[in-house]
């Protein structure tokens, strides 16, 4: 059986079932949050119980408005940007958007915003992250399940 | 093709302008160009194509090389939002230059860089 290559421009992220006009670069950070236990059954050797999770979700990319017809397929930098400075919730997916892959989805907080823009004729860029809300976070397949999110 | 728009542009302010190499006993003025291709590739796929472009103008008057720079900044920088030889021109930026004398020649150079954004090639 043969391997499968999965290239980074396949793995993106949607927020509210919306591509990302411009969106470059996605990362995805899963830290699980431990308690550490030592009883005296134990022996004076701890035991890490698993608690919950952190999901983080940052993004980068260049500053592309969108058409004015892509509005219902497509989130850009300035709307990300409106959505940032009211701590909206939005929903995501993060994974391969090709049916039948693998995706995580939920709904999350954005918790980090910025752009750079310099003076040159070139784009500028924008970056954020978004952080998953605990408990709200599944894994499933695209496409079906992403109508749920 | 980035290069014939350059070249349909430039060719009308220094008539022998040559891409990439000039021919080898070429009259004074004359100018050869160069562009070097990056892909602009976003999440949706390749979203345009970036060029790094040098400009090599020779002469052997100082005073006509430095007219021809700022003819050829104005007419390149003029290209952006513009369609030429099929290309589709979003960006074009002026980035500096880098004067010079050849000993040998006698010759006055000076490569102009240009930082050039398209839609297509």
């Amino acid at each position: 059986m043969s391997a499968t290559n999965v290239y980074g421009y396949m793995l993106t992220l949607l927020i509210g079932g919306k591509l990302i006009k411009g969106l470059e670069t996605t990362g995805l950070k899963i830290k699980p949050n431990f308690e550490s236990i030592l009883l005296k059954e134990d022996e004076g050797v701890p035991t890490d119980d698993f608690i919950d999770y952190d999901q983080e979700m940052p993004f980068s990319g260049k500053t592309i408005e969108m058409d004015t017809g892509e509005s219902t397929t497509h989130e850009d930098f300035e709307t990300i940007r409106a959505a940032a400075k009211t701590g909206a919730t939005v929903s995501f997916s993060y994974g391969r958007m090709s049916a039948g892959e693998k995706i995580t989805y939920g709904n999350a907080k954005i918790t980090d915003y910025s752009e750079d823009g310099g003076s040159e004729k070139k784009h500028a860029s924008f970056s954020g992250a978004l952080r998953a809300i605990k408990g709200s976070v599944t894994d499933g397949t695209y496409p079906t399940t992403t109508e749920e999110a | 093709m980035i290069s014939a728009a350059i070249q349909t542009t430039l060719v009308g302010i220094i008539t022998n302008t040559f891409i990439a190499i000039g021919d080898e006993d070429i009259q004074v003025p004359f100018c050869v160009h160069q562009e070097r291709e990056t892909p602009i590739r976003l999440k949706e796929g390749i979203a345009g194509y970036a060029y790094d472009c040098d400009v090599a103008i020779v002469d052997d008057s100082p005073d006509d090389v430095n007219t021809y720079k700022g003819s050829i900044i104005s007419a390149l920088e003029a290209l952006a939002g513009t369609t030429v030889e099929s290309t589709v021109i979003n960006t074009v930026s002026y980035e500096g230059d880098d004067p010079d004398f050849d000993q040998e020649s006698r010759l006055y150079t000076n490569i102009l860089r240009f930082y050039i954004e398209s839609a297509n090639h």
